[in-house]
């Protein structure tokens, strides 16, 4: 069955939560997962509309990167 | 075509009995003057008529009523027309009649004269000879029989057009499914009401509605995509009423100008109200330009089609929602299978946030964790898309609601439920608690619609999470009991390895948290330091499940004991663990502060390690440090400046990338620029650098 566009994105979310510090392009993200770099492109979208990812620059050029969660490990004064 | 038959026979069967009861010839013709009857009569007048028929339809091309028409002076037939649906479609002829005293007159007509005249004999001869009153009475029975014929005819293709419609609405149901499409079902009904000259559908989309299907005799594409407001004009008014509307002579009502704009001229329209649940999502609207009222069995039709049309979307909605869940479901599965993968439970909290969202699209998610030892009031926090003081503030409210107050007992699962919450800035959650014997955490997602759909694929989620985390913390607390009685064991018989062990496991574990390895990283590393004083065959069989440790400890005891296997020199490099024992034993061992000659261990991580021991030394000396005390050193940029007091602070070139939002390689070029600027060979020699310019400022 062909991978949906759903399957696709945690995907990709997996590949930038597995190399948090990668910068990717479009075009070199779609050679590592072996995608036609024009699926990725609305995936990639969502991703930074969701801010799972960050996106450097316009156009071709653009370079996305993880965003790392908040992680707070304390004590609380509840 | 068999009851086309039947009725062909009846009139046939009335017909002649008629014929026989006033002993008339008769013969049915259709208007192009084919005969469409037999006679039973005298074959002379049936002959003659049909031979005759054109030249008598041409002679008289109007008959509307029943009328006397004299073929020879005299010599005469009654013609009567049959109309069928108000339309005149066929002639009934009678014949041949005479007045009952003139026969010895038309016997002298001229035409008895010709060749013909034994034929115009024989005629003579058949005709019934009646009287003026006879006359009268027979034009009044054939009156009663063309109206007879008439209804007979009428009510065939009556039949016959009911056989169509049944035939064509069985074909519109035959369209209800996912292979066609809206224009496929609006086509048919077109096919099967030719009175209508156009059909559309125009669907509601949020406050306003949009015509998306419109068929025609002609081009009226034009109008796709015009829109109006509900109650506005005929079709706004059917959405706002929700009832079945018809409009007829229409053709100067200001309200078609949203038709007319796009050249359809509506003298007649009926429009339908198309719901769902209760509601309407759209209207079908047909009409024509050609008649000034609408068929009233048209519009019954068009009641049947709405219903197949409302069941037709229902079910698309339904494949779509469908096809939605399994896709939905996949990824679940996908995700599963993912976690599974995962070693520790921070990284499956980053993977419950991060794919929280991919499925719901919310606009912020956050794991709470709370700490297995229920009394402590430690909670770890992972979010995406809240603040730092939200992500607090909201880990607080979990820990004290969950924490504190939630309890399931055993045998009551099914209790598990997705919460909703309303949170103080406005913003809605699904709270599903992480629950795997004990309460591990809650996984919070925003939902605008809080749907059930969401709650399922949210709580699915968590129970995947909380069994992949339940499963990495027993697996974790098995591998610490195993290597605590294993190292204990030492103490028993190797009071010196067993001290030595323990240094080096603190040792390492500085060292790793110095160049950034991760919590798993160092963990595996600890247990290996602890395990280390034991020959690798001892282990193997004990660490059978826990391949890492076994690994370090395997590729430590040959870098130590220098027993270095070819391949390893060749190609697969040892393992960074082992490699950090091998450097860190050797400084306990040696105490030396020098690069360790081994080539069988990383350049780099030697390096790094010679910076942490001057790190160490000079922390231990306490030189403290801020960042208003940063000294600039004049030879390098700026942007080496920043590298430089990374370095110093301890970072190794992964986390100065991160830091300054660059790429390793880019951080390796500033270092490599420092490095020839300051004709300097390493980074330990960097620090080293940076606090003799200190010192002496």
């Amino acid at each position: 069955m062909e991978r949906n566009r759903l399957m696709l994105q945690i995907e990709c979310t997996y590949f930038f939560e597995e190399n948090p510090f990668a910068l990717e392009t479009k075009e070199s993200l779609a050679t590592r997962l072996g995608r036609s770099a024009n699926e990725l492109e609305p995936i990639l979208s969502n991703l930074v509309a969701l801010s799972v990812l960050t996106k450097f620059g316009e156009g071709e050029d653009t370079v996305y990167r993880y965003n790392q969660p908040i992680m707070i490990n304390e004590k609380l004064e509840v | 075509m068999k009851k086309s038959a039947d009725h062909h026979k009846l009139i046939q069967h009335v017909q002649d009995a008629f014929a026989y009861q006033y002993n008339l010839s008769l013969l049915l013709f259709d208007i192009e003057g084919n005969c469409v009857s037999s006679t039973c009569q005298t074959d002379s007048i049936y002959e003659f008529m049909k031979e005759n028929i054109h030249c008598l339809f041409s002679t008289y091309p109007r008959v509307v009523e029943v009328s006397i028409l004299d073929i020879i002076p005299g010599l005469q037939v009654m013609i009567s027309p049959i109309l069928v649906t108000g339309k005149n479609k066929y002639y009934l002829i009678a014949g041949m009649l005479m007045d009952d005293e003139s026969r010895d007159m038309i016997s002298k007509n001229s035409t008895f004269n010709t060749e013909n005249r034994e034929k115009w004999a024989n005629l003579l001869n058949q005709a019934r000879a009646i009287t003026r009153e006879e006359k009268k009475s027979l034009i009044e029975k054939i009156k009663i029989l063309s109206q007879t014929i008439s209804t007979l005819f009428e009510y065939e293709q009556h039949e016959h057009h009911c056989r169509e419609l049944v035939n064509g609405i069985y074909r519109v149901s035959e369209l209800a499914d996912q292979n066609h499409s809206i224009s496929d079902l609006l086509l048919q009904f077109m096919k099967m009401k030719h009175d209508l000259e156009f059909i559309g559908f125009a669907e509601k989309s949020d406050e306003e509605c949009m015509v998306s299907h419109i068929l025609g005799d002609k081009d009226y594409t034009s109008i796709l995509g015009s829109t109006f407001i509900i109650g506005e004009g005929f079709l706004g008014h059917v959405m706002a009423s929700g009832m079945i509307c018809k409009w007829n002579n229409i053709l100067n009502d200001l309200r078609t100008r949203f038709f007319t704009r796009h050249n359809i001229h509506p003298q007649a329209l009926v429009c339908y109200p198309v719901c769902k649940d209760h509601e309407i999502i759209g209207v079908l609207f047909a009409g024509t330009s050609q008649k000034s009222e609408i068929d009233p069995l048209t519009i019954e039709i068009g009641k049947i089609i709405v219903n197949i049309l409302r069941s037709f979307l229902n079910q698309k909605e339904m494949f779509a929602t469908m096809n939605l869940q399994l896709q939905r479901l996949n990824a679940v599965n996908e995700i599963c299978q993912l976690m599974n993968r995962a070693k520790d439970v921070n990284k499956i909290a980053f993977m419950l946030v991060d794919m929280s969202l991919n499925m719901i699209q919310a606009n912020f998610s956050a794991i709470t964790l709370f700490d297995l030892d229920a009394t402590s009031d430690k909670v770890r926090i992972v979010s995406r898309g809240l603040t730092r003081e939200q992500s607090e503030q909201y880990g607080k409210l979990l820990f004290k609601e969950y924490q504190l107050n939630w309890n399931v007992h055993s045998g009551e699962i099914g209790q598990i439920k997705a919460e909703i919450r309303k949170l103080e800035w406005g913003a809605t959650v699904i709270e599903c608690p992480i629950y795997n014997e004990k309460l591990l955490g809650v996984l919070s997602v925003e939902s605008v619609e809080c749907d059930e759909d969401s709650k399922v694929i949210l709580l699915s989620l968590a129970s995947i999470g909380a069994v992949a985390m339940h499963l990495i913390q027993e697996q974790l607390k098995q591998r610490d009991i195993k290597v605590a009685c294993l190292h204990e064991a030492v103490a028993q018989w190797d009071k010196f390895a067993y001290e030595f062990s323990k240094n080096l496991r603190e040792m390492a574990l500085r060292f790793c948290e110095y160049i950034g390895l991760s919590q798993v990283e160092r963990t595996n590393v600890e247990h290996a330091a602890l395990l280390s004083v034991y020959h690798p065959d001892v282990l193997v069989g004990i660490l059978q499940n826990d391949h890492e440790i076994y690994r370090i400890i395997d590729d430590y005891y040959h870098l130590h004991n220098d027993k270095v296997q070819e391949t390893k020199g060749n190609g697969q490099a040892y393992h960074l663990g082992g490699q950090i024992l091998r450097i860190a034993s050797e400084y306990l061992i040696k105490n030396e502060k020098k690069i360790l000659m081994d080539v069988h261990v990383d350049l780099e991580l030697r390096q790094k390690f010679n910076s942490f021991i001057l790190q160490s030394e000079v922390i231990d000396q306490q030189v403290a440090i801020n960042d208003q005390e940063y000294q600039d050193i004049a030879e390098l940029s700026k942007r080496e400046q920043e590298v430089l007091r990374l370095i110093v602070q301890g970072l190794n070139n992964k986390q100065i990338a991160s830091k300054l939002f660059i790429s390793e390689h880019t951080v390796k070029n500033h270092i490599t620029n420092i490095f020839s600027k300051l004709n300097i060979k390493d980074r330990a020699g960097v620090i080293a650098y940076y606090y003799r310019q200190k010192m002496n400022s």
